[in-house]
């Protein structure tokens, strides 16, 4: 991993950019403590100065010398220290070499710097001093030593490297190594993207479990990706079952007409054939439809074009549309339909819904039989009950039932595409609605549940 | 691109000629266009095809037609476009509109654009045949109150139906039926064209619901020992008979 790549990270960027209004903002701390501190010593030093002088100033010449040489000069911190010169400047008294270069005597405190005489020669000091002249021509100096304010600023320097700079690093650092965390992860999540590209999309993305955004963003990925492979899985399923069931017919088509063609020696015979192939046909012709119409249910999940559908008054139709076959078959359709409900969702294609299911249950109740059109009410809201006393499906095949192309084995000789229930199933996704299958007195049940919990 | 029809040799093919009604097909794929209009030739039609929108356009400002089928993709000016230029030219020929299209959604946009009907690939030649037909002769909308086919009168305000003067008494639903077959006699009506006009459905369910309906109705509208009004037709649909 390059130095360069790390540094463009975003979350190296924003550790440094923390790293530098931290840093300034301590510096400004300290500087401002510093010159605070600073200035109320000086001030400190000052008042104490003048005060000294006044004192000096006002004694008489033989005290003020003896008080020059002897009290000031032995303070063992060698901060304070008073100097009397004579009138051309030469030292008469004091610890001072000479009288300091540019000090007004004006018996006010200033900055001065000065040789100091000490055990081991004379060093050059900074310090506030007060100079005045004395009205016998004698120059007057008490002074103090900056000492304390060159260690205070030390300290100041001090504090601030031993404790800023290992901040300032520290930081850095963990800025370095979370970007580094973060590229691997990207890189990471890169790899695997470039595999789910070319075909793996088994694979996820990996996660951290930390929960940071980037898991976040991972974890939304994995599941839109579970949405495709179940996708891309389904269309498969259907691919394959498209090839599975339109094999038999085509199959059944190709021989029809190669016996037709070796074998019909009359014009009838040859009519015979040409008409059973378009029969053939049309059934694998059907069955394209039938899934076509499926995916285009699938695909378009459109709501806005919802509107309140009357329940009540679209089973009545159901009902009237298949009550001439039922009475063929000798079969008795009830409707009990009772007090209306309105649900939100399209008709046409809840009609559709209602009229394959009751396709099912004429076709599947035997003879003398019956079938029962319901509008029930439950808690979470309408129920659309298709029941027939035919065999119905196995609690076992019940799921399988509503996957495309799955017939019930006891029904694999009656004609249908077998597609209804899965054209059901389609229409029901579409609405949020549950479907549901039962047995009881009824016999066997398909629900429509207009409120969302089932199996579809 | 305009096949001319054989020179009529005698005065007879002339004057059948002459009424031919003509239909233009634009289609793309010229092998099911030359077979359609060939198939067309021969049911007694006048026939000719294009193979897109802009000579469709060059061949209605030629020659007058009687009905246009149209597919709905077509190359360079698509079927819907086109639709919606010649209606707002004023053209006022029916349109029958093929489409690969099935969806629900297609067939309402294919209508609303101006097509008089939606037929979706692959058809039947006897539905194509059958929805032509209608599309040419265009159902009896009649001011009168009181359709009559032959001994048979449906009273459109009393909703009663009366068979020689004897009362039938039919269900809402297969008075419905028949007064869409009495305003369209002699003329064959398919499963699908009932399915979708009388009952407003587009799908097409899997048993044989509309000849069980058709059968109840046929039981109730025919006494013993007399003709049958309702004919099946192999392999197409019904066709009401009655006397011009």
């Amino acid at each position: 991993m390059r130095l360069t790549e790390v540094f463009a990270t975003h979350t190296f960027r924003t550790a440094a950019i923390a790293c530098a209004a931290f840093g300034a903002t301590t510096l400004l701390l300290f500087g401002f403590i510093y010159w605070q501190t600073a200035w109320l010593e000086t001030r400190r030093i000052d008042v104490f100065l003048s005060h000294e002088y006044l004192v000096l100033s006002h004694e008489d010449p033989a005290t003020m010398l003896a008080d020059v040489n002897t009290r000031y000069n032995s303070d063992p911190h060698r901060q304070s220290f008073a100097a009397l010169f004579a009138a051309d400047g030469t030292p008469i008294a004091g610890g001072l070499a000479a009288r300091p270069a540019g000090l007004p005597n004006d018996g006010a405190p200033h900055e001065a710097a000065a040789e100091r005489r000490g055990e081991h020669g004379t060093t050059r000091e900074r310090m506030r001093a007060v100079a005045g002249r004395l009205p016998n021509g004698q120059e007057l100096l008490v002074g103090r030593s900056e000492e304390d304010l060159a260690k205070l600023r030390a300290l100041v320097l001090r504090a601030l490297g031993l404790g800023l700079l290992p901040a300032l690093a520290a930081s850095l650092g963990i800025g370095l190594f979370a970007s580094h965390r973060t590229i691997a992860r990207v890189r990471e999540v890169n790899q695997t993207i470039g595999s789910i590209m070319q075909g793996h999309l088994y694979e996820r993305l990996p996660t951290a479990g930390t929960e940071d955004v980037l898991d976040q963003l991972a974890d939304s990925v994995n599941v839109m990706l579970a949405e495709i492979e179940r996708l891309l899985a389904e269309v498969k399923g259907v691919g394959d079952n498209i090839a599975h069931d339109l094999r038999t017919p085509l199959t059944r088509l190709r021989m029809r007409l190669e016996s037709g063609l070796t074998r019909a020696a009359s014009q009838s015979e040859l009519n015979a054939v040409v008409g059973g192939a378009i029969a053939d046909l049309d059934q694998s012709l059907a069955i394209i439809t039938a899934l076509l119409r499926i995916g285009e249910l699938e695909a378009d999940r459109r709501q806005a074009a919802f509107a309140p559908v009357a329940l009540g008054a679209l089973l009545a139709e159901a009902a009237d549309l298949y009550a001439p076959l039922a009475e063929q078959r000798g079969i008795q359709l009830h409707l009990a339909a009772g007090a209306d409900q309105t649900v939100l969702g399209d008709r046409g294609l809840l009609f559709e819904a209602v009229v394959n299911l009751l396709d099912n249950a004429v076709k599947f109740a035997p003879q003398a039989g019956w079938v029962t059109l319901a509008l029930l009410v439950e808690a979470g809201g309408p129920v659309i009950r298709v029941a027939d006393t035919g065999a119905g499906i196995a609690p076992e095949e019940r799921e399988a039932a509503l996957k495309r192309f799955y017939r019930a084995d006891p029904s694999r000789h009656i004609a249908g595409s077998g597609l209804g229930l899965s054209l059901v199933a389609a229409i029901l996704r579409m609405h949020g609605f549950g479907l549901r299958m039962s047995d009881g007195a009824y016999g066997f049940a398909v629900d429509i549940l207009c409120h969302g919990k089932g199996d579809a | 691109m305009h096949p001319t029809p054989s020179a009529p040799a005698t005065s007879v093919e002339l004057r059948r000629a002459t009424q031919r009604r003509r239909i233009l097909l634009i289609e793309d794929d010229s092998a099911l266009a030359r077979n359609v209009a060939s198939e067309l030739d021969h049911r007694g039609y006048a026939a000719s095809h294009v193979p897109d929108g802009p000579s469709a356009f060059e061949a209605m400002h030629a020659a007058q037609y009687d009905l246009l089928i149209m597919d709905r993709m077509l190359p360079g000016l698509d079927g819907i476009a086109l639709l919606k230029r010649l209606r707002a030219e004023n053209i006022m020929v029916p349109v029958l509109v093929l489409s690969a299209l099935g969806a629900v959604d297609d067939r309402v946009s294919g209508l609303k654009a101006g097509g008089d009907d939606y037929l979706i690939k692959p058809f039947a030649l006897d539905e194509l045949f059958a929805r032509v037909e209608a599309l040419l002769r265009r159902p009896r909308e009649t001011r009168e109150t009181v359709l009559q086919a032959g001994d048979l009168s449906l009273d459109l305000i009393d909703r009663t139906v009366t068979r020689s003067g004897r009362p039938i008494d039919l269900l809402p639903r297969e008075f419905k039926l028949l007064e869409y077959l009495v305003r369209r006699p002699n003329q064959v009506i398919t499963r699908a064209m009932l399915f979708e006009d009388v009952w407003n459905y587009t799908f097409v369910p899997h048993t044989n619901l509309v000849d069980v309906h058709i059968g109840k109705l046929r039981r109730k509208i025919d006494a013993p020992g007399e003709t049958p009004l309702i004919e099946s037709v192999v392999g197409s649909g019904f066709i009401l008979r009655a006397p011009d």
